[in-house]
């Protein structure tokens, strides 16, 4: 019916009607073109900021590992064995920290995923180093050092 | 051109906008984090806009193709980014709103682009008046 009535109505539509019409198109075109320069701008430039921002540092002595922008934050952390730690996903995106090299898990860990706000504690018992990273999103990587 | 052809070109440029729309809002909410996704939902937002620009003006018809082509791109790269595999390592795990929104969008910019392209190579019927003697 809306279909119809859509036909109906441009039926009667006058040549300056288009034109109006033709013209709000380009309004809303060319204010899509200006979004596209302002959501770049406002993100500095930059995509991928997930793999930009990286950090290679040294492990963190911490048991809190939150996950926001697409990274693990801090994405090196060094525990003592029996050590109880907490990943919690701070972003939109739905993510993992399951243990093993991307894309391999390798059974050792795995907080299956979560969504925005929930939380998961792991426990790693045995010395080492270990890898994780997220299911969903294999770029995001993340070492979990044991003593 | 016919009535019905216009009616399609107009509908099919809304439906692209708000495709382009769900993309630079997707982008701006966590998507700018994704490495490549993320510069393929800006290049969305930024040939929606172009699309719907063509569209409005005699360039309508390779409008139409260019917004067909975008919209398909993206209905593809979201059933891909649904798999395990994922797309460029990126993963649409649940039918989000957002989601849920373009996929709806996209499906229709192809239907109404594809009609106006079609209905602008079907001649227009010649009306008979089979009442006048």
């Amino acid at each position: 019916m809306i279909w119809l009535s859509a036909v109906a109505a441009l039926d009667t539509m006058s040549n300056s009607l288009q034109h109006i019409l033709n013209r709000v198109l380009v309004v809303l075109g060319v204010t899509l073109v200006l979004a596209t320069g302002i959501v770049l701008v406002a993100h500095d430039g930059s995509t991928g900021a997930a793999e930009a921002n990286r950090s290679a540092g040294a492990a963190t002595a911490t048991d809190k590992v939150p996950i926001k922008d697409f990274l693990y934050d801090p994405d090196g952390i060094t525990v003592a064995a029996g050590t109880k730690i907490t990943f919690t996903n701070e972003d939109s995106a739905p993510h993992t920290a399951t243990s093993g090299p991307s894309p391999s898990p390798d059974g050792v860990f795995d907080t299956d995923i979560l969504q925005k706000g929930q939380s998961k504690s792991i426990t790693v018992t045995k010395a080492g180093t270990y890898a994780y990273y997220c299911v969903l999103h294999p770029f995001m990587k993340g070492t979990v050092i044991v003593t | 051109m016919s009535s019905a052809s216009t009616a399609l070109r107009y509908l099919g440029a809304l439906a692209t906008i708000v495709v382009g729309a769900v993309h630079l809002q997707q982008y701006a909410d966590f998507i700018s984090d994704v490495p490549t996704i993320g510069v393929l939902f800006l290049l969305n937002g930024l040939g929606a806009g172009v699309v719907a620009i063509l569209l409005a003006t005699r360039r309508a018809p390779l409008g139409a193709l260019a917004g067909v082509a975008l919209s398909v791109g993206a209905l593809v790269s979201i059933v891909i980014s649904m798999t395990d595999t994922g797309l460029f390592e990126y993963t649409e795990p649940t039918l989000r709103g957002a989601v849920v929104i373009a996929i709806a969008a996209e499906a229709a910019a192809v239907v109404l682009l594809c009609g106006y392209l079609a209905a602008r190579r079907t001649p227009e019927r010649v009306r008979t008046d089979w009442t006048t003697t």
